[in-house]
């Protein structure tokens, strides 16, 4: 295909060839128009001669000629058969062959032969000459002068043949002077000059006309084609960018500002919800299929695209013809007078659903990562659990062999025959059992292995309470409570590097998701241990995280602090995207922040922000609307 | 011939004290002594040789590797 800003000709044949060629075209054209016309105008003449010939043979000629008698001239005869001859041939001809040469020439001859005819029939009367002059200039129409050669050379036959054989019939005299056919002749070479002069430059004239209008045409031929060219270019540009629009995932869409009604949706609108398109456009459709946990902070988003002109994405929920759950993520700005919001909408679903797999599998990768430390945590009360009874079954035999050998001496004392054997066994038994370390340890043990158990069932607590199955919605949580179990389940990961203190104040439930805070909070957590890790290393010196919650207005803070290296000023940008990470492989997965974020911000409509210094530490923050996400969006939209 | 003398050293007080009382029957042929963490094990080398080192080796601060690197 031609492109548009190709402007060349087609290869090969250059602009001014065309053009020339088209030239000569038209300019043969118009020659053979002007042969055709004057053709046809010399036929109405010849008839027109032919008619005036044979009246004047019979008005003029008896009084032209000697003899004066009034009567049927044998002139009239000449006019009727020679006017006859002359012009029916020339009709007949131009009839026939229009334009061509030989119907010129011939005309050329004729029209010469009817002027020596009319010379003849008036008695060679001066006057009738300038039929001759009259029908040269009438031949010089033709605008083709070889046509007036061939008319002179008859004439000039004519006058001289005549002039010598009848001179009467040429000059009108019986002895006309020698010259006078030089004078004749004289003045017909003046008039062929002037002609000839006046056609070579109608000519020119016309050849210059002829390339004006190839010019033109040639200019007009290309100038319609550039349209055309255009016109087809612009309507593929249409089609093209109509199919991008519509063939791509995301749904273009255009809405009332005040009113969120859609105005347009793009045609693949009905893939999203199974709605048709024109239910799309229905007042109060994108409120109504919005997902009821949604809807307040999307029309808050929406709203506010159009009073504040925030040019913000989202994601939010809406709901399908068939009840599932879609995800749309929005990129929407207002229009120029603020009336209309124009963006896209995008299918997020499947990324969604991706995601939340992601999430959970992050979640159960952590507790793997966890178990190793948990089985630690659990197996050091286990053992000391399991020495303190093996402990206490040695002690309690022993302590029942020993009542045994005191029986046996009581047995002899009652009995009235007291054994001193007995008795220093019974003292053997006793110093091997090493009673007072029994009487003081015993106790001990017992309070120990109760502890120990006691630390084993709360480890086991923690780990149910960490993950919370059973919640999928939320609810009313003590977040203290939810810390503990969490710090309790990380702490064979901090243990050997920090201290822990958990300062956790007086806060009011929190309506949250516990399993996924609690995911955050580890996930910190963990980060902190391996940041003071990387400070203590090597030293016998321990860093500190420091738990605390605090409640701040409507809102419960969170803050964990660690000593630890801090985050170094190029990164703390990038900290919060998912697989960014600093640590080496099998370490971290660059999962942690992104997910703590994710809970935070986007199921919680929380805040997550840290404070950092290099070489000191760092405190992320966790601030947790006490209402829980939804509530808070609601009263946001009601203000 | 004099008791073999015996260190273990755990960073958990209650390991420490459930071996006291499971090795209260071996007092006479051991003599064992007990080290909360390898700071306070060193201590106790320090004082009198040990034929037998027994310790954790996940111990905060000095661990076990370190601990026995530091005493031979």
């Amino acid at each position: 295909m031609r492109r548009l800003d190709e402007d060349s000709e087609p290869a090969g044949t250059p602009a001014g060839a065309t053009v020339a060629v088209k030239a000569e075209r038209l300019f043969n054209e118009q020659r053979l128009s002007v042969y055709r016309r004057r053709d046809r105008v010399f036929s109405w003449l010849m008839l027109a001669q032919w008619a005036s010939g044979i009246l004047l043979a019979i008005v003029c000629s008896p009084y032209a000629w000697a003899g004066k008698t009034h009567a049927i001239h044998a002139h009239v005869w000449y006019a009727v058969v020679l006017g006859g001859a002359l012009s029916v041939p020339i009709i007949v001809l131009a009839r026939l062959r229009p334009a061509a040469a030989l119907t010129r020439h011939a005309i050329a001859v004729a029209q010469m032969l009817w002027s020596a005819l009319l010379i003849h029939l008036t008695g060679g009367r001066i006057e009738t000459h300038f039929h001759v002059f009259g029908s040269l200039a009438f031949l010089a129409f033709y605008r083709d002068w070889k046509v007036l050669i061939t008319a002179t050379v008859v004439v000039a036959g004519d006058h001289l043949v005549r002039g010598l054989l009848l001179p009467e019939s040429v000059y009108g005299i019986v002895n006309p002077e020698w010259w006078r056919f030089l004078e004749h002749a004289f003045w017909v070479v003046f008039e062929d000059i002037v002609l000839v002069m006046g056609i070579v430059e109608n000519v020119r004239e016309m050849k210059t006309l002829a390339g004006r209008q190839a010019d033109l045409e040639e200019a007009n031929a290309t100038v319609e084609e550039r349209v055309a060219l255009r016109t087809r270019d612009l309507a593929a540009s249409r089609e093209q960018y109509r199919t991008l629009i519509e063939s791509t995932k995301a749904i273009p869409c255009e809405m009332e500002a005040s009113s969120l009604r859609f105005a347009y949706v793009g045609p693949q609108a009905p893939r999203l919800l199974g709605y048709a398109a024109e239910t799309w456009l229905r007042p109060g459709f994108f409120g109504d299929r919005l997902h009821a946990d949604d809807r307040g902070k999307t029309l808050e988003h929406f709203g506010q695209v159009g009073e504040l002109d925030v040019d913000k994405d989202m994601e939010f929920r809406m709901v399908r013809d068939d009840g599932e759950v879609a995800w749309v993520r929005s990129i929407v700005s207002k229009s120029e007078d603020g009336s209309k919001l124009r963006g896209m909408l995008f299918d997020v679903t499947e990324r969604r659903q991706i995601e939340f797999e992601l999430h959970q599998a992050q979640k159960l990768e952590s507790v793997g990562r966890l178990a190793a430390g948990i089985a630690h945590e659990i197996n050091t009360p286990i053992q000391f659990v399991n020495d303190s009874i093996h402990f206490v079954r040695d002690a309690v035999r022993d302590l029942s062999g020993l009542i045994d050998k005191m029986r046996v001496v009581r047995d002899s004392v009652l009995s009235g025959a007291p054994s001193a054997s007995a008795a220093k066994e019974a003292v053997a038994a006793e110093e091997d059992a090493d009673l007072p370390y029994l009487v003081e340890n015993l106790p001990k043990a017992l309070d120990r292995s109760l502890d120990g158990l006691d630390r084993v069932a709360t480890i086991v607590r923690s780990m149910k309470e960490f993950a919370y199955p059973d919640q999928k919605e939320m609810a009313s949580v003590d977040l203290n409570q939810a810390i503990r179990s969490t710090l309790t389940i990380a702490r064979n990961e901090y243990k050997y590097v920090a201290d822990l203190e958990a300062d956790l104040g007086e806060i009011p439930s929190v309506t949250c998701l516990a399993g996924d805070v609690n995911q955050a909070v580890l996930n910190i957590v963990v980060n902190a241990a391996h940041a003071i890790g990387d400070v203590v290393k090597g030293t016998d010196r321990k860093g500190r995280i420091t738990v605390r919650t605090r409640v701040d207005g409507d809102f419960v803070v969170i803050s964990i602090q660690d000593t630890g290296t801090g985050i170094p000023e190029g990164i703390r940008d990038r900290i919060f995207d998912p697989f960014f990470t600093t640590k080496e492989v099998g370490r971290g997965t660059g999962q942690g922040l992104a997910i703590a974020r994710s809970v935070v911000v986007e199921k919680h409509g929380g805040e997550l922000t840290f404070q950092s210094e290099l070489g000191k530490g760092t405190t992320f923050f966790i601030r947790l609307p006490v209402q829980g996400a939804e509530q808070k969006a609601l009263e946001g939209a009601a203000t | 011939m004099s008791p073999r003398r015996i260190l273990f050293v755990d960073d958990e007080q209650h390991i420490l004290e459930g071996l006291q009382n499971l090795l209260r029957k071996q007092r006479k042929t051991w003599d064992i002594a007990f080290a909360l963490g390898g700071q306070a094990a060193l201590e106790e080398i320090d004082k009198a040789p040990f034929d037998v080192v027994v310790t954790d080796m996940r111990m905060p601060g000095m661990d076990g590797a370190a601990l026995l690197e530091r005493v031979k």
